[in-house]
């Protein structure tokens, strides 16, 4: 068991420092909260790229939009809501949890879990199969086998 | 090495390449392939029209009066000015290649229904500099409505534009009745506002 | 001249690859070897076929021939020769004509390397597989996307290429390595297909790809690594990767592939996985003609785009006729496929490569899911959403985080079975290494448990890795950095470096846009930036470009950066160039956001601090080198597919009914001595 104290020792530690670093450190300025929404937002007229990163002028003007906003004392998620009634929710970059597109998110998991499933089945079974297969008989062939190996080769 | 073959002989029955089994998992096998291909590209090619209408049709119509000034220096303009008159609020930009299709058209429709005093067209530029768009009336004319600046994006944003050419019909009472998010041409237009004055959305 | 010799060229490698099919196709069935060994011809042909176009594509541009109507479209008598070469693959035509010439060239060097065995049907077979490929191809250029199509009046200039394209130098090399890697999987994918075509389904034709397939995956990965260097370098908005479908086309293979380099280890070792290997190489080669579908026929802008593209129908036709070939072909030969092995215990190496393809298959479907999910949607329902950057964020960080301790584990877990002790004495210093970075950067004030994380899994990855090239080169010298293995820890390292910068970049980068007059200066993530004042500078009429504003930022009040904004004259959008102080910490990638709009006026600049960001590019260009590496054999070849003596280690081992050495070995032994035996008889061990 002495041996295994060092290891223990530098979980404890790895664990302690993780911990330090978990400290909630979210920004609550306006101009965070304007660039937090603003990169979940697409740009109106750009292909893929948020508002946040975006320099044309419907990405100001979203980020205009949004900072106005919060000065009036809106929620994010009033903001974002506000945004997707004007352009539909395809502006939305993340896509919602609901309805039809709730399948973009539910789908990888599901599969995931079923194939790491299948996969564990799979190890419990090669685990079982390997104990139960070399019988007397291929012991005796394998000794048989290797016998000639060791002349011939 | 013939008694390890045999050894494998023993175990695991060897598996002749047509055994019944193997038909029947080719046989499974494609028609799972064509059965998800057959749905991908049916998805594809039997996919519904986009709906394109936009989320401000129905409701009032968002206020264009905040504008950085007009392409001709006038006044500011306000939709509450239209007021008993159909209005065509046009998104436009001088890059834009159905804008310049779609200019002439504009002129027509506007050249018709000024003399009618029902309806005018009103054009915002969207993500353009103002002189680019002096050059674009100077070259292809003028068709004689107000051009309003927009205000760093506010209307577009407000009415949900995502690129010109995108126009919305607003009736007298100052309501968005339709958007078009593509190049229009008069006879469009005409049925457009007829289907309105009947009172046909 | 130009258009007729383009065209001649683009006919005689359609010619030759039917040509070539039909040969072989009868050589095969009837078995006439004279027939077989006549694939070689045919692979030079199209390769010359190709090149002839690719030569008069050239010639064209670079003697501005503007009868071509794909020169009148993309080049400019004012653009510079090095754009003008590279404005070859700046469309769509000219990019399947890229396309082609590489297919050409893996082609007829796939056919001079196996020369020796020309009569033999795996590689007939092969030669015949790249060569229907070719038809495809060549039809594309023939036909729907022929480049050498005319104008008439012939115009006097062009617009040049987009502006894009012709803002940086690394266009010139990206996109045809990018093409070395995907094309590159052909081979590979050939000989799969031999391999089920002729039923010689043992190991051999994974040992003699095995090259091909690290050389398409290095390339891919080198080309990969310089777009997103093109998007950071040019596109000024600050990041390098976007999740783009455009990206994401490229990532898809890209992962398929990693995924098959590791699990082809366990089929050498054991035998197993031939199924599962052949789908995932398979699937690679699939998935090259998806993203090829998916990013030029328009259907990502909308369904409705696709319908008018005719290119669109031919390339999703081709990936149909290439899903249900293969699928087909593995259901036909499913009994043969079967392998009678088995996996001990997960905590092993074999175990841990397995749950390596489990995460890498998990990956791949996330990025494809999001990737065609906005197609479903507004095909189903008629409105589309948008997949962006916060649901592949959140879906990829944890298989990105699974993946990397497993990269820290697996390196060290022996074949077969590991044992705790065994563990903890290979992980002791890799673990102790990355136990105190982390307490160390926790310390120094760095915030944010994920990305701690992800430097301490960066760091016993890389712990990991270096462990095994120390014992490696303490064994054997300046060979302990070569083969499979030794070249793989490389790599590893290289992704750790990649691993580690972005966890970084996500969690620590900064970024402002501030509007500055003149002399004016802020403070960004700790960096002093003063705005100086712009220059402008104009040009010619002829010039593609109007103008070019530049402005001078003095950084920590030192050297001076110069952000651009470069005013082309078919676009009313000016195009953006960053400047960046590069840093082993930090780079400061300074953006002219908005010009001022009077002399003297404010500008708006951007400013972001992006911490390791060179180290993406470092770790990239160590995946590459790791991976030439790996390509070197040292001693014997690896995977012992002959009947050996059992190692050592069952020698010492005693003889009891586990299902332990001998096993193994009874397992493996007849399928692939047989195999190997058949296609290399030279090569077999005494």
């Amino acid at each position: 068991m002495r041996r295994w104290l060092p290891l223990a020792l530098l979980g404890a530690l790895l664990v302690f420092a993780l911990a330090l670093a978990a400290r909630p450190q979210v920004d609550h300025s306006e101009a965070a909260r304007v660039t937090r929404i603003a990169s979940e937002v697409r740009c109106p007229t750009c292909r893929g790229q948020s508002a946040a990163e975006s320099d044309a002028e419907a990405a100001t003007a979203v980020k205009t939009f949004i900072r106005e906003r919060l000065g009036q004392g809106a929620s994010d998620a009033q903001v974002k809501a506000e945004l997707a009634d004007r352009f539909g929710t395809s502006i939305l970059l993340r896509p919602p949890a609901s309805g039809v597109s709730g399948l973009v998110w539910a789908l990888p998991v599901a599969a995931f879990i079923l194939a790491a499933g299948g996969l564990a089945y799979a190890f419990w079974r090669w685990r079982s199969r390997g104990l139960r297969q070399a019988s007397d008989e291929d012991v005796v062939l394998v000794a048989r086998a290797r016998r000639t190996w060791e002349r011939t080769g | 090495m013939s008694q390890v073959t045999e050894v494998r002989g023993a175990g695991e029955p060897a598996g002749a390449p047509d055994a019944p089994r193997g038909k029947r998992s080719v046989l499974f096998a494609v028609i799972l392939a064509a059965v998800v291909l057959g749905a991908f590209v049916v998805l594809l090619v039997g996919a519904k029209e986009p709906d394109s209408r936009s989320t401000v049709v129905g409701k009032p119509a968002p206020s264009i009066d905040r504008a950085f000034g007009t392409l001709k220096g006038g006044d500011r303009v306000s939709l509450a000015d239209f007021r008993g008159r159909y209005v065509v609020l046009n998104f436009f930009a001088s890059w834009c290649t159905p804008c310049v299709t779609e200019h002439p058209e504009l002129v027509r429709f506007q050249k018709q229904h000024a003399a009618l005093g029902d309806a005018t067209v009103v054009q915002v530029l969207y993500s353009d500099k103002p002189a680019a768009a002096r050059q674009f009336f100077a070259e292809r004319g003028d068709g004689g409505w107000p051009v309003l600046i927009d205000d760093e994006g506010r209307f577009a944003l407000d009415y949900g534009v995502t690129g010109p050419p995108t126009s919305f019909l607003i009736d007298p009472q100052g309501f968005v009745l339709a958007s078009v998010k593509s190049a229009i041409d008069q006879a469009g237009l005409e049925d457009l506002l007829n289907r309105a004055k009947q009172g046909r959305p | 001249m130009n258009a007729v010799l383009g065209s001649m060229g683009v006919l005689l490698g359609l010619a030759g690859a039917i040509a070539g099919v039909a040969a072989l196709a009868t050589g095969l069935v009837t078995r006439k070897e004279s027939l077989l060994r006549s694939g070689t011809v045919y692979a030079l042909m199209v390769l010359a076929g190709a090149v002839t176009a690719f030569a008069a594509m050239e010639r064209a541009l670079l003697t501005h021939d503007f009868s071509l109507k794909y020169v009148a479209d993309n080049h400019s008598r004012s653009t510079p020769t090095m754009y003008t070469i590279a404005s070859l693959w700046s469309r769509l035509e000219g990019s399947i004509l890229l396309w082609a010439l590489i297919l050409a060239g893996y082609g007829a060097a796939m056919a001079w390397r196996f020369r020796a065995r020309r009569g033999d049907p795996v590689v007939a077979w092969a030669t015949l597989v790249v060569l229907s490929v070719s038809i495809f191809f060549f039809a594309l250029l023939a036909g729907p996307a022929d480049p050498f199509g005319t104008v008439r009046p012939v115009p006097l200039n062009g617009p040049g290429p987009n502006p894009l394209l012709q803002n940086h130098p690394l266009m010139l090399v990206h996109p045809p390595i990018l093409y070395l890697g995907y094309v590159g999987f052909t081979v590979p994918f050939a000989f799969a297909i031999a391999a089920l075509a002729t039923g010689r389904l043992g190991e051999g034709w994974l040992v003699e790809t095995r090259r091909w397939t690290l050389l398409a995956w290095g390339c891919l990965t080198i080309g990969i690594a310089m777009g997103a260097w093109w998007s950071y370098e040019v596109l000024g908005w600050g990041g390098f990767w976007a999740w783009d479908p455009v990206e994401n086309a490229s990532f898809l293979p890209w992962l398929t592939a990693t995924a098959y380099l590791h699990s082809v280890m366990v089929q050498e070792r054991r035998g197993m996985l031939r199924v599962w290997n052949l789908s995932l190489l398979c699937a690679t080669f699939a998935l090259t003609i998806l993203g090829t579908f998916l990013t030029r026929s328009g259907v990502l802008e909308s369904v409705h785009a696709f319908s008018n593209s005719s290119i669109g129908h031919w390339i999703l036709a081709f990936f149909a006729v290439i899903v249900v070939v293969v699928i087909g072909l593995i259901g036909w030969r499913g009994d043969r496929l079967r392998s009678p092995g088995t996996i001990d215990s997960p905590v092993s190496r074999e175990g841990a490569f397995l749950i390596n393809n489990l995460l890498f298959a998990a990956f791949a479907f996330v990025v494809l899911l999001g990737t065609v999910f906005p197609l479903v949607t507004e095909a189903l329902k008629g409105d589309r959403i948008t997949v962006g950057r916060p649901y592949f964020d959140r879906m990829s960080a944890p298989i990105a985080v699974s993946l990397l301790f497993l990269m820290a584990v697996a390196p060290v877990l022996p074949w077969r079975k590991a044992s705790a002790e065994t563990l903890r004495t290979r992980m002791q210093w890799p673990l102790t290494f990355a136990v105190a970075v982390t307490v160390v950067l926790a310390a120094s004030g760095l915030r944010g448990w994920l990305a701690l994380l992800a430097f301490f899994l960066g760091g016993l990855g890389g712990g990991s890795a270096v462990r095994q090239l120390i014992l490696a080169t303490r064994r054997n010298g300046w060979r302990g950095l070569v083969g499979r293995t030794n070249g793989g820890m490389v790599v590893h390292i290289g992704v750790v470096l990649i691993a580690v910068a972005f966890a970084a970049s996500a969690a620590y980068a900064s970024r402002a846009e501030v509007s500055l007059t003149e002399g004016q200066s802020t403070t960004v993530g700790g960096h002093k930036v003063t705005y100086l004042g712009t220059d402008t500078r104009r040009f010619a009429a002829s010039n593609p470009k109007a103008a070019v504003v530049t402005a001078r930022l003095r950084v920590d009040d030192g050297r001076v950066y110069v952000p651009a904004i470069t005013q082309y004259r078919t676009q009313t959008q000016g195009i953006g160039t960053p400047s960046v102080r590069t840093g082993l910490l930090e780079d400061v990638y300074t953006t002219l956001v908005q010009a001022p709009s009077e002399p003297g006026g404010p500008a708006t600049i951007g400013v972001l601090v992006h911490p390791l960001t060179v180290w993406l590019w470092i770790g990239a260009g160590l995946m590459g080198l790791g991976t030439m590496l790996a390509a070197f054999r040292v001693g014997r070849p690896i995977p012992p597919v002959t009947p050996r003596p059992p190692p050592p280690t069952g020698r010492r081992q005693p003889e009891r009914p586990r299902a332990g050495g001998p096993k193994r070995q009874l397992d493996r032994v007849p399928v692939g001595a047989r195999d190997r035996t058949l296609t290399t008889p030279g090569k077999a061990t005494p």
